[in-house]
């Protein structure tokens, strides 16, 4: 599905702030209203604790890279995981219409903040002294665009003509011959070093039950099974859906397919408006 | 915030003793340990030349002598004969053991701030910083690690910290007395080392939490 | 166009591949050997670029696409940011778009690693992520705190000789230097983190990212990985050269021979610890990564406690 990926692949980028994209130009404003912030107040905790924020942001900047990448590279690049997976065809042309239409907004948007960040200016006065800000910034990726643009024609002109001999093998797979799909990285087994870092927040564990009549030389069946149980998707997330659907299945019984009980409804709440209209 | 240069000689010598928290390789830290001490004793050397007395000269030197060159070869050789590499485990990972020693920086400089007398130079609250901070890492190493060389190690950053403070805050103990504590700290570290390499022999292990049980 | 945009160019993209011929020759004569010539790694990059291509049969147009778009990005670094002590760039570069231009050139690695559909690119396009977690707060809080003692984010102004608000700092400049080099050779794949020479795909963190290219796409991958080591190295040894009081009233000249010697110092020094250190296991990696970022919040005092 080469043109979805196209699509996804400019919507990752986005989404991991990678110049020259939209989401740079959002997420360097925030970096230079923390940085600002910072520079103008003379409290010692206040600025540490803006400083910390911009460290924490480029972490959390450096987990949505790995989140991403393993998103495009494991969904749409690589061998197909999957019979559906491997019979998945671009979508037909009106759907594509949508997705560019976003994609090119990313590019846009990224590329000329300057669509975007006049219309901000009454809302940042409001929460301002107006004198403090003279002029907010704009990310300067028109630049970056432009000069990246370039020098990819001039490198992919490099790798991509002049017709050289083109070769296709298998993937190196240590002699092994050619390895299943099962043989890739998954996504499990990609996220087990960054989860495993975040071990006790998520409580990652990972259980392997190895079986055969000698399991450490000569196994005969691996299973390999890891939970992940993240603290606010069970704590706060699951009791409040669970709550909705509690209240929605109760509220079910409200709605007969009576006709009878339908009108006995209207009646009644024309009774209560009449009533209340007159004693307010 | 401006440094003069030896402003800078002081927090120096506070970053090579913070380095020591972040690993627990006893050669590295021992090498790390002599790094601080050498910075230390140009320190001393430095507030000599400043203030124009002679005696610290003496002092820097023997100080130099006794604890960047003698203690970490002596330790050393310990080390050698216990066979120990890598120190057993502390009670918290490395690396939160070396940011607590960066906080606990950050918490002395707003302490030293407070304290007044000024010795050397006219705003000595760098220095003061410094040798609170040292007290500090010497204190978290003994207190986080498990092998008896680290808790040696630690003491001796302990008492390089109270030195370094009696030199930048007030006139400097005077000759006889430093000589002594650093006769007294040659003394302390041979006969740790003798009674770690006896420990090791009868207990097989120097692992401080094994040694709380009773034997009967 | 004077003479000094169109030499510049050329001696800034060259110089990458001098450096890492000097790493090797440096590495070679640790290891009791001659080594090749300190030109080699450039013969190498032409004789890729002239030769055929091995592609897997589940390689996509992301495996090409990928590596050319990395090379341009690494391009457009060399000649903006100030490694060489010069502030002429092409685009006006700040710290964060300097750091974001570098996940550019990440990503784009961990798509090149994960397309051919190769196990071993899998780990270690993983084990990458993981490194680059632990190191991007280290070198955004040294860069950052920086930028809030010069009072400043454009790089060009922060590291020229001239701005007057950084002259004094030369504890904050020592610090930034040592975080970034440490932070630097984590980011480089280089000893102690990982072995760039090692053959056994168990231990590879970067090698096995690039395992699948050939040809056009090679000479790319290492042009890339020779103009992100110039890159890093030039930015830490800039902090350490402004550390360095009388330097910032000599004259241009003399700034720029300085930098370009300190560059090839630090690539020397690369060169030595890979002859002398060996491989951190891959659970102490952390412990490693933790002294950049404790260089990083030693430097964030220095920038709270300023005016």
């Amino acid at each position: 599905m080469p043109r979805t990926t196209a699509l996804f692949a400019i919507a990752a980028f986005s989404v991991c702030a990678i110049p020259p994209f939209s989401g740079f130009a959002s997420k360097w404003a925030i970096y230079q209203s923390l940085f600002q912030f910072a520079s103008s107040t003379s409290l010692p905790l206040v600025r540490a604790v803006a400083l910390i924020a911009i460290a924490l942001l480029s972490a959390v900047g450096a987990l949505s890279v790995g989140a991403f990448a393993k998103a495009l590279g494991l969904g749409f690049l690589g061998r197909a995981r999957s019979k559906v997976a491997a019979n998945a065809t671009d979508p037909g042309g009106v759907s594509l219409i949508g997705q560019s239409i976003l994609a090119l907004s990313c590019i846009a948007l990224g590329a000329l903040p300057i669509l975007i960040m006049p219309l901000l200016v009454p809302i940042v006065t409001l929460a301002h002294t107006p004198a403090a800000l003279a002029a907010i910034p704009y990310a300067p990726t028109a630049p970056v665009l432009i000069a990246l643009a370039l020098l990819t024609l001039l490198c992919g002109f490099a790798i991509f003509a002049r017709p050289k001999t083109v070769r296709t093998y298998s993937t190196w797979e240590c002699g092994f011959g050619s390895l299943a799909p099962r043989g890739t990285i998954a996504s499990g087994s990609f996220a087990r070093g960054f989860a495993g870092m975040f071990g006790p927040l998520l409580r990652y564990r990972t259980e392997a039950k190895i079986k055969g009549r000698d399991r450490r030389h000569f196994p005969e069946s691996m299973v390999v099974e890891t939970e992940i149980k993240p603290p606010i998707e069970t704590y706060i997330y699951a009791p409040l859906l669970g709550g909705f659907q509690l209240a929605g299945k109760m509220l079910t019984n409200l709605q007969t397919a009576s006709i009878h009980v339908h009108l006995l409804y209207v009646f009644a709440s024309i009774f209560g408006l009449l009533v209340l209209g007159r004693f307010l | 915030m401006e440094l003069s240069p030896f402003q800078l000689l002081e927090v120096m010598v506070a970053v090579a003793a913070l380095l020591m928290l972040g690993t627990t390789n006893v050669r590295t830290n021992l090498t790390m340990f002599a790094a601080h001490t050498t910075f230390l004793a140009i320190t001393a050397a430095a507030v000599g030349h400043i203030r124009h007395e002679h005696t610290l000269y003496a002092i820097a030197i023997m100080f130099f002598l006794i604890k960047a060159v003698g203690a970490p070869y002596f330790l050393r050789l310990i080390m050698k004969t216990i066979e120990v590499k890598l120190d057993i485990g502390a009670y918290i990972p490395t690396p939160i053991a070396l940011h607590t020693g960066i906080i606990l920086m950050g918490v002395s400089y707003l302490l030293a701030r407070e304290l007044p007398g000024a010795y050397v130079s006219a705003d000595a609250t760098y220095g003061a910083a410094a040798s609170l901070s040292l007290i500090f890492v010497g204190v978290l190493m003994m207190v986080t690690r498990r092998l008896a060389l680290s808790q040696i190690v630690g003491f001796l950053v302990l008492e390089n910290g109270i030195f370094m403070f009696t030199l930048v805050k007030t006139h400097g103990m005077p000759m006889a007395v430093e000589m002594g504590i650093l006769l007294d700290v040659l003394v302390v570290v041979m006969i740790a080392g003798l009674l770690l390499f006896r420990i090791k022999k009868s207990f097989e292990h120097i692992d401080v939490t094994k040694l709380t049980e009773l034997r009967d | 166009m004077t003479g000094y945009h169109v030499i510049f160019p050329i001696f800034a993209l060259s110089l990458p591949l001098l450096l890492i011929g000097v790493i090797r020759k440096l590495k070679a004569r640790f290891q009791n050997r001659i080594g090749a010539p300190l030109y080699q790694p450039l013969i190498d990059v032409i004789k890729f670029l002239k030769k055929g291509q091995v592609i897997s049969e589940h390689a996509s147009l992301a495996l090409g696409g990928a590596s050319a778009l990395s090379c341009a990005v690494c391009m457009l670094l060399t000649l903006s940011a100030p490694w060489l002590g010069v502030a002429h760039s092409i685009i006006p570069l700040d710290i964060f778009t300097f750091i974001y231009l570098l996940v550019f050139v990440r990503l784009a690695t961990l798509l090149v690693a994960i397309d051919p559909n190769s196990p071993f690119g899998g780990f270690g396009a993983s084990r990458e992520v993981l490194l680059s977690v632990l190191v991007e707060p280290a070198v955004m809080l040294c860069l950052v705190s920086l930028a809030v003692a010069g009072k400043s984010t454009m790089m060009s102004q922060l590291f020229s000789f001239s701005d007057s608000a950084l002259l004094h700092h030369s504890g904050l400049w020592l610090l930034a230097g040592c975080g970034l080099y440490i932070s630097s050779l984590v980011e480089l794949s280089r000893m102690p983190a990982d072995d760039p020479t090692t053959h056994l795909e168990l231990t590879m963190t970067h090698e096995a990212m690039i395992l699948e290219n050939s040809g056009p796409n090679l000479a790319a991958v290492q042009y890339t990985a020779a103009m992100k080591l110039a890159v890093l190295l030039g930015i830490s040894g800039q902090c350490f050269l402004h550390a360095i009081g009388p330097l910032w009233t000599a004259g241009a000249v003399v700034q720029v021979v300085a930098s370009c010697l300190t560059v090839v110092i630090l690539a020397g020094s690369i060169a030595v610890i890979e002859g002398t250190v060996t491989k951190l296991r891959w659970t102490k990696l952390p412990e490693f990564i933790a002294y950049a970022v404790g260089f990083g919040l030693l430097c964030l005092f220095q920038a709270i406690g300023g005016a």
